[in-house]
C-alpha cells in the first residue's frame, strides 16, 4: 500500500519550519494549514493534541463581562453558551491509551518517556553529526541512527520496568520506506484514510518541536514542500514506538491488548465525527474572537483623505522598518515640523546576507534567499587565543585541570558587564561589497524600494533606520531583532542603503531609471535600539538638526510608553539603559507584543492617530500602482511576515505550553543552538517564552488576528489578492482580516 | 564551649560565599521581577545562604548538623519551585533519598566522634586527636560516605542533573555553592582524615571512578545545562579525590575556582555561543606532546613541591597537550609561552592555597593508581573520538550518553517510594474548564 507513505508525506509537509536560535524569526506554526478555514484547523489541533488556537470559554466570558466584546456580533445566547462546561472528545495515540489502561503510578509514563527518548536522540543526531549523520541517506541517517541507539539502549527497559521491551526493536526494518510499508500492510490495514490522517498528525504533533527543527534542516524557501525526508523519518520513529508498544501489549497481557485495540478501533471509527463535534463546540469561541477583534478595531478611526495633510516638502525624512515598535517613534517624529517618516520592510529590499569570520547569516526575510554577500573589514572579535583557551574548559580531557587554572579568572565575569552588542551596530568602517559584479541586482533592489515607497521628493537629510534590541544572555534574542532582516540587527541593511545611495555613480544610474535624487540630499544610517527607544547613528555623525529631532522624539516616546518594570520619570532612560546591560534581565522589552493591525496606506491617513504601537505601517500610494503589482508584492512579503509574527504571538498566548516555549528561567540551549528545552524534559520548544507575552499577572499580548487595512480601490485589492497565492488563502480562511480604507476613513471589509 | 570558630579556611570560604550570594541574589531579584513568586524565591535563597554561612562557622556538632539540615530543607523548596513539573518532583524525590541518608550518616559520624573524644565540637575533636594521635576509623568512614553523597558522586548523582527543572539561579546556587559542602566537611577534619587510611582509599577510589566517568559522560550530552551538571559531578569528584590524596591546598583551590567558574557558566548559559570539544588531529604527535609535557611537568612539580604528584601532573599535562595541539591557531612561540604561563599560574595558585590550608601526608600508592586510571580513561576517550564509525565506539558512546544505565534504578526507587498522584486529569477526555485554569 503505497498510499500510506503518501499520506505520511502530506502530514509532514504540513509542519512549519523553525529557524535556529541565532537566526530565529517568527513563524506561524499553522502556516501549511492556511489552505483550510481557521476554525477547522483549530478543531483538528484541539482534537489530536489538545492544542488551542483560540482562547477558552473563561477568557471570553471575562472579556464579555468587561465589555471587550462587540456584542452586535455575538449570538443571543452567547453568555449561556460560554458558561456551559464542555467535555470534548480527543484522539489518543497508543502510548497515551496504554498509560491510561495500565496503572503506572509507580512507573514512568510511556508518553513522557517516548517523547523524551525521541527528543534526546534528535539532539544527539544534531549535536554529533560525525557519529550519526549519514549523507548517503535522504534523511541524513536519522532513522538508522535511532534504530542503533534504541536497540543498544538498555536503560529504557530498566526505567519502564518492562524487561522484554528491547526485543521488540529488533524486528523493525532497517529502512524507513520498508517500515511504512510493513505497517501499512499489516497493523494499519483496516483503518480509513481519515483515521490515518488524524493518527499521523497526532504522532507528529507529539514531537512538534523537533519536527519543526528538522523541517528547517533542508529548507528551501523557493520549494517549501520539498525536502521533508528528515521529518518523515521522525514520524516513522514516533510511529515505530507506537507499533512496538502495540506488539508488546499483545504479548504481555490479553486483557490490556483487548481493551487497547478496542479503544483504538473505536476512536478510528468515529474520528471524523469527533473532530466535527470539537469544531461545533468551538464555534462560539471563534464568534467571540471576532467580536473581540472588532471591538478593538473600533477604537482606531483612521483619518479621511482630506483630513490628514502631509508636509509637502519636509526638511528631513526617516525610513523605518514596519515593525510595530517604530509606530510610536514615528508619531513623535511626524509631530515635529519639517519631518516626515516612511514605513518600509526593514531589510529595505536588499537581497543580501552578511559574512564575517567564516560565518554567514541572512539579512532578509526568511522566505527569501540571499543573492549577494556583504562583509566588513574591521569587525572587532574576541581574540582567537581567548577563544581557544576557553575551549579547554569545555573539553573533557582538559576541563578538570583548566578549572583550577582558569576558574578564578572566569569568576571575574560574575562582576563585569558582558556587552554582547553586535560589532555591526557600532561600525568602524564601511561595508565591503563587490559592486562590479553586483551592480545590476543592487540597482534593481534600490529602484524597487524607492519606487514602491512612492517618494516624489527627497529632503536634504534622509535617514535609513534599522532596528535592533540590545540586551544580554537571552537565547531568544533574535526574536526581538528585525524579523525582516532574518532575526538580525537591521544595521547592515541601513548602512548599505546609505553607503550606496551616497555614491554619485549609483545616483546617476538611478536617475536613468527615472529616480532623481537631488545633489544636496545626504543619506544617513541610524539604528532604533528598541529597549531604550534611542536612535543611534551608524554612519557619519548626524547633523545637529537630525540628532535633536531624534532625541526629542525618543524622549517623547519614553515619557508615554509602558516598559516592563521601569518607573516613569527623569531617570527612565538610565533605568532602561541598565536593562540593556543586565544579564539577569528576562524582560528587556515587550517586543512586538500586542501587535494588531497592518496598515498599507499613505502616512497622512495614520500620522495623527495614536495606534498604541500596535500597527505595522507600510507606505503605499495606490495611484502609482495602476496594475496593483506593488500591492501584491507588499501583501505577499511584508504582509506574510507580519502575519507570521502575529500568529507566533497569538499562539504563544492561546497555547503557551505547546506553541510557546515556556518559562525563560528554565531554558536550556540544545544541540548546536538549534533551540531550547524547558528544563531537560520533553520536546524541543517552539514559539515565544512566557515572559515575552505575560507580565506576571496578565497577558501583554491581546490575542487577535492581524487586521490588514489597505488604501486602494476595490479592484486593485482584488487584483493584488489574485496575484498573491500565499496571502489570498489567509483572507479566505480567516487567518487575518482585510479591509479597504475608504476616502472618508471608513473600513470596508474585503473578502477574497 | 565554643559554638563557632573562624580560621583561614573558613574566612576564605566565607568571602567566596559572600561574593556568590551578592551575585546570585541580585540575579534572582532581577530574574523574578514582576513575578508574584519573587518573595518566595528570594526568601528560600536567603535562607539557604544563611544556613551555609552558619555551617561554615559552626564548631559545635549540633549547630553544624542543624544548619546542614536547614540548607537541605531550603534547597528542597527551591528545587521544587515549580511543583507542577513532574520531572522536577521526581528529581527532588531522588535528592531527598540521598540527602536524608547523608544527614543520617553525618549524625552517626558526629555521635561516633563525640563518643570517642568526649567533646561535641570540631576544634575539641581535632585537639583530642593531636593529643592522642589515634584515629576513629569508623567515624571517618561514615563521614567520607556522607561527603560522597552530598557531593552527588555516582551512583547517587542522578538528581544533580535533573534539577535543571528549577530556575537558572537555583542551579547556579546549587552547583557553585551547596554541592561543595561535602568537600568543606572533609577539609574541616583534614588532620584526622590524613591518618584514616581505609577512609582515604574508599574516598579516593569512589571519587576517581565517579570523576572519570562523569567527565566522559559530559562530553556526550546535548544541552548546555546538562553538560554543566555532569561537569559539576566530575569536578566534585576531583575535589574529593584531591582530598583523598592529601592535597588539601589543591582541593581548596579547586573548590573556590570551580565555584566561581560554575556560577558564571550557569548564570550566563542563555548567551548563544557554540560549545566545542577540542578535537585532536594527529594522535601520534599528540601522544608525543603528552609524554614530553608529562616528564617536564613532573619535574617542575618536583622542584616546586619537593615530591611527585602523579595525578596532578597527568591532568596538567593533558591541558598542555591540548594547548599545544591547537598551536596552529596561534603560533609556535605563542603556544609555548601559553603553556609556560599555564603551568606558572597553576603553581602560583597552588602555592598560594597552601598558605591557607596545609597539605596532608601524600599517599603515593593511591596517587599512582588514580593517575593510571585517568590515563586509561583518556586513552579510551581519544580512541572513541578517533574511531567514530567503529561499532564498539558507537556502543560506548550510547552507553555513556545514557549515563551507564545507573540512574534508572534510582528513578524506579524514587517512584516506588513516592508514587505519582493518581488524579492528574491527564488522560480524561479533556475537560475544557479545567484546562483553562
Amino acid at each position: 500500500m503505497s498510499e500510506f507513505i503518501q499520506l505520511a508525506r502530506q502530514q509532514c509537509a504540513r509542519v512549519a519550519p523553525m529557524w535556529p536560535l541565532a537566526e530565529s524569526i517568527a513563524v506561524n506554526p499553522c502556516w501549511f494549514f492556511t489552505d483550510k478555514p481557521v476554525e477547522r484547523v483549530s478543531a483538528i489541533w484541539k482534537y489530536v493534541s489538545d492544542i488551542d488556537l483560540v482562547m477558552d470559554r473563561a477568557f471570553y466570558r471575562q472579556q464579555l463581562l468587561q465589555g471587550h466584546l462587540d456584542e452586535q456580533m455575538l449570538p443571543m445566547d452567547a453568555t449561556k453558551c460560554l458558561s456551559e462546561p464542555q467535555r470534548l472528545p480527543r484522539w489518543f495515540n497508543v502510548t497515551d491509551i496504554v498509560d491510561q489502561l495500565q496503572a503506572r503510578q509507580r512507573k514512568m509514563l510511556w508518553k513522557d518517556e517516548v517523547v523524551l527518548q525521541i527528543s534526546q536522540f534528535c539532539g544527539l543526531h544534531t549535536e554529533f553529526p560525525e557519529r550519526f549523520v549519514d549523507e548517503s541517506q535522504p534523511d541524513n541517517g536519522l532513522y538508522r541512527g535511532w534504530l542503533t541507539v534504541v536497540r543498544e539502549d538498555k536503560g529504557i527497559a530498566t526505567l519502564m520496568a518492562e524487561s522484554q521491551l528491547p526485543d521488540y526493536f529488533d524486528p523493525l526494518p532497517d529502512d524507513i520506506d520498508a517500515l511504512f510499508h510493513m505497517l501499512a500492510d499489516d497493523w494499519l490495514r483496516h483503518y480509513s484514510e481519515d483515521a490515518l490522517n488524524y493518527y499521523l498528525f497526532a504522532l507528529l504533533i507529539d514531537v512538534l518541536g523537533w519536527s519543526s527543527a528538522l523541517r528547517y534542516r533542508d529548507w528551501d524557501p523557493s520549494a517549501p514542500h520539498h525536502n521533508i525526508e528528515p521529518v518523515l523519518s521522525l514520524l516513522g520513529i514516533r510511529l515505530a514506538w507506537d507499533y512496538v508498544l502495540w506488539q508488546w501489549a499483545k504479548d504481555t497481557s490479553t486483557e490490556l491488548f483487548n481493551r487497547l485495540s478496542q479503544r483504538f478501533a473505536q476512536q478510528a471509527a468515529r474520528c471524523q465525527r469527533d473532530c466535527e463535534r470539537v469544531e461545533q463546540s468551538q464555534k462560539i469561541l471563534w464568534q467571540c474572537q471576532r467580536a473581540y477583534e472588532h471591538k478593538q478595531l473600533l477604537n482606531y478611526r483612521l483619518a479621511s483623505k482630506s483630513e490628514g495633510a502631509q508636509q509637502a516638502y519636509p526638511k528631513m525624512q526617516a525610513a523605518f522598518c514596519i515593525d510595530v515598535r517604530s509606530e510610536p517613534l514615528r508619531r513623535a517624529l511626524d509631530g515635529q515640523p519639517g519631518v516626515a517618516s516612511i514605513g518600509v520592510a526593514g531589510f529595505f529590499g536588499l537581497p543580501i546576507g552578511f559574512r564575517s569570520q567564516g560565518q554567514r547569516r541572512p539579512q532578509l526575510p526568511g522566505l527569501l534567499t540571499p543573492q549577494l554577500w556583504v562583509t566588513e573589514k574591521d569587525v572587532a572579535t574576541p581574540s582567537a587565543t581567548i577563544t581557544a583557551i576557553g575551549e579547554l574548559l569545555d573539553t573533557p580531557t582538559s576541563s578538570l585541570n583548566a578549572v583550577e587554572v582558569l576558574g578564578l579568572a572566569k569568576g571575574i565575569g560574575l562582576f563585569s558587564a558582558h556587552n554582547e552588542v553586535e560589532a555591526t551596530d557600532t561600525p568602524q568602517s564601511d561595508l565591503t561589497i563587490n559592486l562590479a559584479d553586483n551592480e545590476q541586482p543592487l540597482l534593481d533592489a534600490l529602484a524597487g524600494t524607492l519606487t514602491s515607497l512612492g517618494i516624489t521628493h527627497f529632503a536634504d537629510h534622509f535617514v535609513w533606520v534599522g532596528h535592533s534590541s540590545h540586551h544580554e544572555n537571552n537565547p531568544q534574542r533574535a526574536a526581538m531583532n528585525c524579523g525582516a532582516c532574518g532575526g538580525q540587527s537591521g544595521a547592515i541593511n541601513a548602512r548599505l542603503m546609505c553607503q550606496l545611495l551616497n555614491q554619485p555613480n549609483i545616483r546617476q544610474a538611478l536617475s536613468a531609471r527615472g529616480i532623481d535624487i537631488p545633489e544636496r540630499t545626504r543619506f544617513y544610517a541610524g539604528l532604533h535600539e528598541t529597549v531604550t527607544d534611542r536612535i543611534l547613528p551608524l554612519s557619519e555623525a548626524f547633523p545637529d538638526a537630525v540628532r535633536q529631532t531624534f532625541e526629542q522624539a525618543s524622549a517623547a516616546v519614553r515619557d508615554r510608553k509602558q516598559y516592563p518594570q521601569t518607573r516613569s520619570g527623569l531617570n527612565r532612560l538610565a533605568g532602561l539603559f541598565k536593562k540593556t546591560r543586565d544579564w539577569a534581565e528576562v524582560r528587556p522589552e515587550w517586543g512586538l507584543a500586542d501587535n494588531f493591525m497592518m496598515i498599507i496606506a499613505s502616512r497622512q491617513r495614520t500620522a495623527s492617530i495614536d495606534l498604541d504601537g500596535r500597527a505595522f505601517l507600510h507606505d503605499y500610494d495606490a495611484q502609482q500602482d495602476p496594475d496593483a503589482s506593488i500591492l501584491a508584492a507588499l501583501i505577499s512579503a511584508p504582509g506574510v511576515v507580519a502575519h507570521w509574527i502575529n500568529w507566533q504571538y497569538l499562539t504563544s498566548v492561546t497555547a503557551p505550553t505547546r506553541l510557546g516555549s515556556g518559562n525563560k528561567l528554565l531554558h536550556n540551549r540544545v544541540a548546536q543552538n538549534v533551540g531550547v528545552f524547558e528544563g531537560n524534559s520533553g520536546d524541543l520548544r517552539i514559539g515565544l517564552s512566557l515572559q515575552s507575552v505575560w507580565d506576571g499577572t496578565q497577558w501583554r499580548h491581546r490575542p487577535c488576528r492581524l487586521q490588514v487595512v489597505v488604501e486602494a480601490t476595490e479592484s486593485q485589492i482584488k487584483q493584488a489578492l489574485d496575484a498573491s497565492p500565499s496571502f489570498k488563502p489567509l483572507v479566505q480562511n480567516r487567518w487575518l482580516y482585510l479591509y479597504r480604507l475608504a476616502e472618508d476613513g471608513q473600513l470596508i471589509q474585503m473578502y477574497a | 564551649m565554643n559554638w563557632i570558630q573562624v580560621d583561614e579556611l573558613r574566612v576564605t570560604l566565607l568571602v567566596m560565599v559572600a561574593l556568590l550570594s551578592w551575585v546570585v541574589l541580585r540575579y534572582t531579584w532581577r530574574n523574578f521581577a514582576l513575578e508574584p513568586s519573587r518573595p518566595r524565591a528570594m526568601g528560600w535563597m536567603i535562607g539557604c545562604l544563611a544556613s551555609v554561612t552558619v555551617t561554615l562557622i559552626a564548631n559545635h556538632f549540633i549547630l553544624f548538623w542543624l544548619s546542614w539540615v536547614s540548607i537541605s530543607v531550603c534547597l528542597h523548596r527551591l528545587l521544587l519551585f515549580y511543583p507542577e513539573r513532574s520531572r522536577a518532583v521526581l528529581a527532588t524525590h531522588k535528592r531527598m533519598i540521598t540527602a536524608r541518608i547523608a544527614e543520617a550518616l553525618l549524625a552517626v559520624s558526629f555521635i561516633q566522634l563525640y563518643l570517642w573524644s568526649g567533646d561535641p565540637t570540631l576544634s575539641g575533636t581535632l585537639d583530642y586527636f593531636s593529643a592522642t594521635g589515634v584515629v576513629p576509623l569508623g567515624g571517618m568512614i561514615t563521614l567520607v560516605i556522607a561527603a560522597l553523597l552530598s557531593c552527588a558522586q555516582m551512583p547517587f548523582h542522578g538528581w544533580l542533573m535533573q534539577v535543571v527543572e528549577s530556575p537558572t539561579s537555583v542551579s547556579s546556587l546549587l552547583h557553585a555553592g551547596i554541592v561543595n559542602l561535602g568537600g568543606f566537611l572533609l577539609l574541616s577534619f583534614a588532620p584526622l582524615l590524613t591518618e584514616a587510611e581505609a577512609a582515604r582509599w574508599l574516598l579516593g577510589v569512589l571519587s576517581a571512578v565517579s570523576c572519570g566517568l562523569a567527565i566522559l559522560i559530559m562530553s556526550t550530552r546535548i544541552s548546555i545545562k546538562i553538560r554543566l551538571a555532569w561537569s559539576t559531578c566530575a569536578q566534585m569528584g576531583l575535589m574529593l579525590l584531591e582530598i583523598a590524596l592529601g592535597y588539601y591546598s589543591l582541593a581548596l583551590l579547586h573548590l573556590v575556582a570551580h565555584s566561581l567558574y560554575k556560577a558564571y557558566a550557569f548564570l550566563s548559559s542563555g548567551t548563544v555561543r557554540p560549545i566545542h570539544n577540542v578535537l585532536v588531529r594527529n594522535s601520534w604527535v599528540t601522544l608525543g606532546w603528552f609524554l614530553v609535557s608529562l616528564v617536564m611537568i613532573n619535574l617542575a612539580l618536583w622542584f616546586s613541591f619537593g615530591h611527585f604528584k602523579p595525578t596532578a601532573a597527568v591532568l596538567l599535562s593533558l591541558s598542555i597537550t591540548l594547548l599545544m595541539s591547537q598551536a596552529h591557531k596561534f603560533s609556535w612561540p605563542k603556544s609555548i609561552l601559553l603553556a609556560l604561563v599555564w603551568v606558572a599560574i597553576y603553581t602560583a595558585l597552588t602555592l598560594s592555597a597552601a598558605q591557607i590550608m596545609q597539605d596532608g601526608r601524600v599517599h603515593i600508592g593511591l596517587d599512582l593508581a588514580v593517575a593510571a586510571w585517568f590515563i586509561m580513561l583518556v586513552a579510551l576517550y581519544w580512541w572513541l573520538e578517533q574511531h567514530v564509525a567503529h561499532a564498539v565506539s558507537q556502543r560506548w558512546f550510547i552507553r555513556l550518553n545514557a549515563g551507564l544505565y545507573i540512574d534508572e534504578w534510582f528513578t524506579r526507587l524514587a517512584l516506588w517510594l513516592w508514587p505519582r498522584p493518581e488524579d492528574r486529569h491527564r488522560y480524561d477526555s479533556v475537560d475544557e474548564e479545567k484546562s483553562a485554569s
